[in-house]
């Protein structure tokens, strides 16, 4: 998934996003789940997976959970609490729609992880070249600040004018290394700006660089994926379950099933192609390798 | 420059518009449907945007106001729950213009979702953080004489914020907005909600004349 161009990433995890938003039907929904955590396991390094898992697990339960605690539609009371019924109809509801929030929390997940900053401006630069500067700009700024704001910390913590026993103190001191901060950013910012005005920033024809390329995987995985969601997207008013009064999950049982599948498997289509492109690309860079 | 504020303006109500609209109307997709006009509505933005003359003193005066709100979510780490964030926005808006503030809200949001997370919420939450700071650029005549009136803005500014992304969680969540799930996710929001507004106040409150002082001479400069 790294190595497509940004705007692709972008319409793909919208691609996939919006399916979500608009279908409610359980069994698809955990058709994008697997796919979610697929092109998670494929853009994540690093360990701790089991636990970030877990994580969503406990998102899950939780999200289930909130719905028949506070919603009491329905017509199949299962218990009452505090004189409330908890339906069958709520729980069932509570437990498909935790079920897409955490397929879109992954995804969200995977996006972050995929979409980094240099994507970002490429994207924002062919949007408005202007946003861009500043996006970036700003990025660039965010670590002098940061260290500056340590150097400042470091002198008012051996100044010794606020003692760091108290919450109160320690406010007041971080307070006060936070004023020096803003005007020492206010001030070199205006000398940047300056020296910027010097080497051109404010002459016409200002375009963003970008170091990306479309390839022919790009416009596969495009067409691909704005196909399947228009697909979906058309066709979702005969995905979609029924909850209250009650529940009603097949009206139209081949057909609904038969969609849902189709449009399943569309989706699961862009995460393999991916992963097939990612596979051949590390095996090229490998035969690479063994060439030096 | 007045007709740009105008034009955010617009767009800003178009949005609001359009959501009531699709709520009223009983349309199907709200979740899909409020991401869209967000996203759209922020996307417009940097199109008037794109249009104007750009000064690199006034852009990097934006720049370090957003850079500033984002460091602050650092800086004050030490401190639990106090975040200058939307203070921020605010002083932005009053002091540079209603465009900067937007400008400032919107690109923090999107900036710093880099740090934290990007996610479907991102549109929503540049458009709530720049509407808060358009808002504060639009009264900025009145919130720079009257200091209670800054810190009863910075109050509901940060509640507000506060209820218009439970309205986002609900809408997520639920696929349409629940009234019982809304009444939920504000009253388990309630000590967040607090939080929001009294940082808010605390932060204007000591911050709001030196920070004044400090952004008006750089105002000062960028005109000169």
């Amino acid at each position: 998934m790294k190595s497509f161009h940004p705007v692709t990433v972008l319409i793909f995890f919208a691609a996939m996003l919006t399916p979500l938003m608009t279908v409610n039907n359980p069994v698809y929904t955990a058709v994008l789940l697997v796919g979610a955590i697929l092109i998670l396991l494929q853009v994540r390094s690093g360990r701790g997976l089991l636990r970030e898992l877990w994580g969503y697990l406990v998102i899950f339960l939780i999200m289930a959970a909130m719905n028949p605690l506070f919603v009491h539609r329905g017509s199949t009371p299962l218990f009452f609490l505090n004189g409330r019924a908890i339906t069958l109809e709520a729980v069932v509801y509570g437990v498909c729609s935790a079920l897409r929030l955490t397929a879109s929390i992954i995804w969200c997940r995977a996006f972050s992880l995929v979409m980094t900053s240099e994507k970002l401006f490429c994207i924002t630069g062919k949007l408005s070249p202007k946003i861009s500067a500043m996006l970036t700009m700003t990025v660039r700024f965010i670590p002098d600040m940061l260290a500056q704001g340590r150097k400042i910390n470091a002198y008012s913590r051996t100044s010794g004018e606020f003692p760091d026993d108290s919450l109160l103190s320690r406010f007041r001191r971080i307070m006060s290394v936070f004023s020096a901060l803003v005007t020492w950013s206010i001030e070199s910012g205006v000398q940047t700006a300056d020296s910027m005005k010097a080497r051109g920033f404010e002459l016409k024809g200002r375009t963003a660089y970008s170091r990306f390329s479309y390839h022919t995987e790009d416009a596969v995985l495009l067409v691909l994926c704005i196909a399947s969601c228009a697909a979906v997207c058309t066709i979702s008013g005969r995905l979609n379950a029924e909850f209250y009064p009650t529940v009603k999950y097949s009206a139209d049982t081949a057909a609904l099933g038969a969609a849902s599948f189709l449009s399943a498997a569309a989706y699961v289509f862009p995460t393999a192609f991916a992963m097939v492109i990612g596979l051949k690309r590390s095996r090229r860079s490998l035969f690479r390798k063994g060439e030096k | 420059m007045n007709s740009l504020m105008k034009k955010a303006v617009l767009i800003a109500l178009s949005a609001v518009l359009v959501i009531l609209g699709a709520v009223m109307l009983g349309g199907k997709h709200y979740t899909l449907v409020s991401v869209l006009i967000a996203a759209v509505s922020c996307i417009g933005f940097a199109y008037a945007f794109e249009r104007r003359e750009l000064t690199s003193r006034y852009a990097v005066l934006v720049a370090v106001m957003t850079a500033l709100s984002i460091a602050g979510r650092f800086i004050f780490a030490p401190v639990p729950a106090f975040k200058p964030v939307t203070a921020l926005v605010i002083l932005s808006g009053v002091y540079l213009s209603a465009e900067g503030g937007f400008l400032t809200g919107a690109l923090t949001a999107l900036i710093s979702n880099m740090y934290f997370g990007h996610g479907a919420w991102t549109p929503f939450q540049m458009l709530a953080w720049g509407l808060i700071g358009l808002t504060a650029g639009v009264l900025s005549n009145q919130l720079k004489k009257n200091r209670p009136l800054l810190l009863l803005f910075g109050a509901i500014a940060g509640a507000m914020y506060s209820f218009v992304m439970d309205i986002w969680t609900v809408v997520w969540y639920s696929g349409s907005p629940e009234t019982g799930l809304y009444k939920a996710a504000i009253l388990s929001a309630i000590p967040f909600t607090i939080i929001y507004a009294v940082s808010n106040v605390v932060f204007l409150f000591l911050f709001a004349k030196s920070f004044g002082r400090k952004l008006s001479r750089a105002v000062t400069l960028i005109e000169r």
